[in-house]
């Protein structure tokens, strides 16, 4: 079975029609060749497939297509691009949150979400908003210190 | 520059998404294939029906075994790329479907039936080292080095003698876990034909160069009609070593002419080959009156599943890392290898080193508490010292335990609320790690080219790959360093086997040691050509010529002339800045005492841990890790920071959480995903405290050495030492869950009753 579905992309509108058991994260990789998201354990467990869904950090492979239908999706590349980084961004460059960066993608729209609600967040509750988001890397120290960076720089603060 | 917090390389185009990474890559008309595991442990295939799934449409071709040139592979030949006659390990593959789309793969997967001869299986490895079940198909259980050997063994010095000379001798045995890497991207390739009409493979491996020597062979095919690229990986961890699904995607589209691409699930990826391995090992060590230790020999049997693929090198290993960073006047090492009908076993950050670390470090903790010397006093007054031998009984230079050891002494001795709450215990303990870097045998030889351009860019190309620590960073700072202009113009060249140098696998925390002395020569050829040639442009002595930011000037005078235009001139008379150079760490083969040099250079770290332990319930908190790693030379500190954080997280897994067969060695049950197989999260790590060293390597390129390995065998140890002291009764087993710290309550509950 297949449905017409329709939602923002990206701060563009997007029809596509998808099989009714498609789920997110195929329809943006595999359909419309967004890669920034990543597929990992495709069940829920560690956040590289993270997108926001009407501002909310949720995971695409847990969601399916049609259920994005009337919403918001934003992946990391409505944020900035190479010439026009967003803090968060810089922040992640900065302290050498980045390592091999397959967890990247999913960890700034995590960050972001957070960033959105909270704008002042104490390093627990920066803990608890990334907890869903696995990094093999880095150990998450550099992670957390990119997040209160960035929340610094978005506040105005130097 | 050295020394610099630079910025990664890959850093922009990751945090835009814009890095492209195998999985990423999808070619119009790429065909997706799955893999048919076995379902059993061990048993012998009578038949396999796949005419159903062969009619379907939308399948291009089903490959087994048969469809190869040569299927068996790898540096003990043990390995197969697919299952023959029989399965030895549950997730063994046996065929690969390749298909317009994945549902239709996977379609066809489920329609193909294999018929199953049970055969007994063995997991335990008690029980296999009995062989009376066999676990594959060869006479015995144990694996044989060289021919008949089962054992690799380190003889140094009379150790009854030194035993019976010891005040105390102590003996302990100790259990590792299998443990998966769980790189976030999983095995992943995609085989297409180039411009040229080339086999093309995009490979994620660490070591592109073997994966095209694999191919060659098990595709039957010249070096020159495989290219491999690689070099961008979503974590290795020594996971992606040897090639995975390569040989196969590069053998559908040889078959459809069509490209293909076959990723792991992380379900597949669990199960498939390879994980760390199991250690058993028992710790026998003599200590004498004033607190020195004279003795110690180690038993040491690796599970490896059911085939080997590292055989002597990883035993090998692990028997010169046992001392740990102690200077032991007599030591003795048995290391053998058992088979057991579980998932084969290689490399993980630290190889055999950390379950090593594990016994050697323990013991020091128990043995330190029972003689009554403080654990951080009794190992600084065993540490190794520059001149004293190691395992094999080789001379140590460079030697950064004692610096490392010092650096942790405050911490230590800060006092800390050992009875937080009610039920809640603190405790903490130390750990070590000595680490080899590089390969036995010296490894292949690496090399490095580096060549001005005419727009003054200056490109490097090197055989090692970068796989997300940063290794074309820190040589970019090495460039830019010798050569004396701002990093933004060096370019890296890396993983492509038609365009650069061939080198092994950057395993083994050798990256930066081995490429860095790799290239290190060519920087400093090109330093002095363009010393030389400005001196003649400006017709001064060599001695005034000054080279700073990319202009080369004169000294005391305004006269100066940047190198793209020098290389330009030079160009006009047909001379090219560009030199090459290659390097082979040296070593001195084992004798028939295990006695000699294996490795060129040992990297050193020690830390401490901090615990909480609610004991009603077990569970076990790590609050604070402090790790203090000796890397000769930081290059670039916010990267060694970063291998020393992550590093320790990594084996914090180990000790507290991971196991690819939960309840090892008792039961056979073998984790799903990664719902099952936990991996420490932000709520779980601490903030790792790290504290670089750097006591200058003496063969290390501007006197560096790896960090990453040394800084993660370590933690374990520390976790484990930290339990015991704040429970009073050590764990010998990793993990240790909460269920394992309940049950040690119990037991010591059982002890003070007696
Ligand atoms: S891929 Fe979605 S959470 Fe792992
Ligand atoms: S940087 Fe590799 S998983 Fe996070």
């Amino acid at each position: 079975m297949k449905t017409w579905i329709h939602f923002t992309l990206n701060g563009s509108p997007v029809s596509i029609e998808t099989d009714n058991d498609r789920t997110l994260l195929k329809l943006l990789r595999e359909d419309l060749h967004i890669t920034s998201l990543k597929n990992s354990c495709n069940v829920g467990e560690c956040g590289a497939c993270t997108i926001l869904l009407d501002g909310e950090a949720v995971r695409s492979c847990l969601l399916l297509a049609v259920m994005v239908d009337g919403k918001r999706v934003d992946t990391l590349e409505s944020l900035g691009s190479p010439v026009n980084m967003h803090p968060i961004q810089k922040a992640y460059l900065e302290v050498g949150a980045v390592q091999c960066g397959f967890c990247t993608p999913g960890m700034i729209l995590a960050t972001k979400a957070l960033l959105d609600k909270n704008p002042n967040p104490t390093r627990e509750e920066a803990r608890l908003a990334l907890s869903g988001n696995l990094c093999r890397c880095t150990g998450y120290k550099k992670i957390l210190d990119a997040v209160l960076l960035a929340a610094k720089w978005m506040r105005g603060e130097d | 520059m050295l020394g610099d917090r630079l910025q990664k390389y890959e850093g922009i185009a990751a945090v835009t998404g814009r890095l492209q990474y195998v999985d990423d890559i999808m070619l119009p008309g790429m065909l997706t294939m799955k893999g048919l595991h076995s379902t059993e442990a061990h048993a012998r295939i009578r038949a396999i029906h796949m005419e159903e799934a062969l009619a379907m449409p939308g399948v291009a071709c089903i490959l087994t075994w048969k469809d190869l040139h040569q299927n068996r592979w790898g540096y003990c030949g043990e390995s197969y790329v697919l299952a023959e006659d029989c399965v030895q390990y549950v997730g063994q593959p046996i065929l690969v479907v390749a298909a317009v789309d994945e549902d239709t793969a996977l379609d066809a997967i489920e329609r193909i039936r294999v018929d199953y001869e049970p055969l007994p299986a063995v997991f335990n490895p008690y029980e296999a080292m009995k062989d009376e079940v066999k676990a594959t198909d060869k006479p015995s259980n144990w694996f044989k080095f060289f021919g008949t050997d089962d054992v690799r063994k380190i003889r140094r010095g009379d150790i009854e003698e030194a035993f019976d000379q010891s005040k105390w001798v102590f003996e302990d045995e100790f259990i590792s876990q299998f443990q998966a890497h769980v790189s976030l991207e999983t095995h992943v390739a995609v085989s297409t034909f180039d411009e040229t009409g080339t086999l093309l493979v995009y490979s994620c491996a660490q070591g592109i160069d073997w994966v095209h020597s694999t191919l060659s062979q098990t595709l039957g095919l010249p070096m020159e009609a495989v290219r491999v690229r690689g070099g961008l990986l979503g974590g290795g961890f020594g996971g992606k070593a040897d090639a995975g699904p390569e040989v196969l995607a590069a053998l559908a589209t040889l078959r459809t002419g069509k490209p293909c691409k076959w990723r792991w699930s992380m379900h597949e990826e669990l199960r498939m080959p390879v994980k760390r391995g199991a250690f058993n090992l028992i710790c026998k060590t003599g200590v004498s009156e004033n607190g020195k230790i004279l003795a110690r020999h180690i038993r040491t049997n690796q599970d490896c599943g059911a085939y080997c693929y590292r055989g002597n090198k990883s035993i090998d290993r692990h028997g010169c890392a046992a001392t740990g960073p102690y200077y032991i006047p007599t030591y003795w090492y048995d290391g053998r290898v058992i088979h057991t009908n579980k998932v084969p076993a290689a490399a993980l950050r630290g190889f055999a080193v950390p379950p090593g670390s594990l016994a050697s470090e323990v013991s020091m903790d128990r043995v330190a508490r029972r003689i009554g010397i403080d654990p951080l006093k009794f190992r600084m007054e065993n540490a190794l010292r520059d001149g004293d031998p190691n395992a094999n009984g080789q001379a140590m230079y460079g030697t950064g335990i004692m610096a490392c050891l010092e650096a942790l002494q405050p911490y230590w001795e800060e006092p800390y609320e050992r009875n937080p709450g009610p039920h809640l215990f603190r405790g903490r303990g130390l750990g070590t790690a000595l680490m080899p870097n590089g390969l036995t045998g010296g490894g292949s030889p690496i090399t490095g080219d580096v060549k001005l351009m005419l727009n003054g860019l200056v490109s490097i190309s090197m055989g090692l790959t970068e796989m997300g620590q940063g290794l074309k960073t820190v040589m970019r700072q090495l460039a830019a360093e010798v050569l004396a202009l701002p990093e933004d113009r060096i370019t890296v060249l890396n993983a492509d086997t038609s365009a650069v140098p061939a080198a092994a696998s950057p395993g083994a925390s050798q990256a930066t040691y081995i490429n860095g002395n790799a290239l290190l020569p060519a920087l400093q050829q090109v330093r002095e050509m363009l010393i030389r040639h400005g001196a003649e442009h400006f017709q001064v002595p060599e001695d005034k010529i000054i080279l700073a930011d990319g202009v080369i000037s004169v000294s005391g005078e305004d006269r100066s002339i940047s190198y793209a235009a020098l290389a330009g001139l030079l160009a006009g008379q047909g001379i090219t800045l560009m030199a090459t150079s290659s390097y082979k760490s040296a070593y001195k083969k084992l004798d028939e005492n295990g006695l000699g040099e294996p490795y060129e250079v040992y990297a050193y770290a020690a830390c401490m841990c901090q615990v909480l332990i609610d004991e009603e319930t077990g569970q076990m908190t790590v609050e604070r890790i402090i790790s203090a790693v000796d890397c000769g030379k930081a290059y670039n500190p916010m990267m060694v920071e970063g291998q020393i954080e992550g590093g320790a997280i990594m084996n914090m897994g180990m000790a507290t959480m991971e196991s690819v067969y939960p309840g090892y060695p008792e039961r056979h049950h073998m984790v799903d995903n990664l719902n099952e197989y936990a991996v420490p999260t932000t709520m779980d790590a601490p903030d790792v405290e790290s504290i670089i060293i750097e006591v200058p390597c003496p063969t290390g390129p501007m006197g560096a050495k790896g960090p990453s390995e040394v800084a993660s065998a370590m933690i374990a140890p520390a976790v484990a030492n930290a339990v015991g002291d704040a429970i009073g009764i050590y764990p010998t087993k990793t993990p240790i869950t909460a269920e394992d710290v309940y049950w040690l309550l119990q037991k010591r509950g059982a002890e003070d009753k007696e």
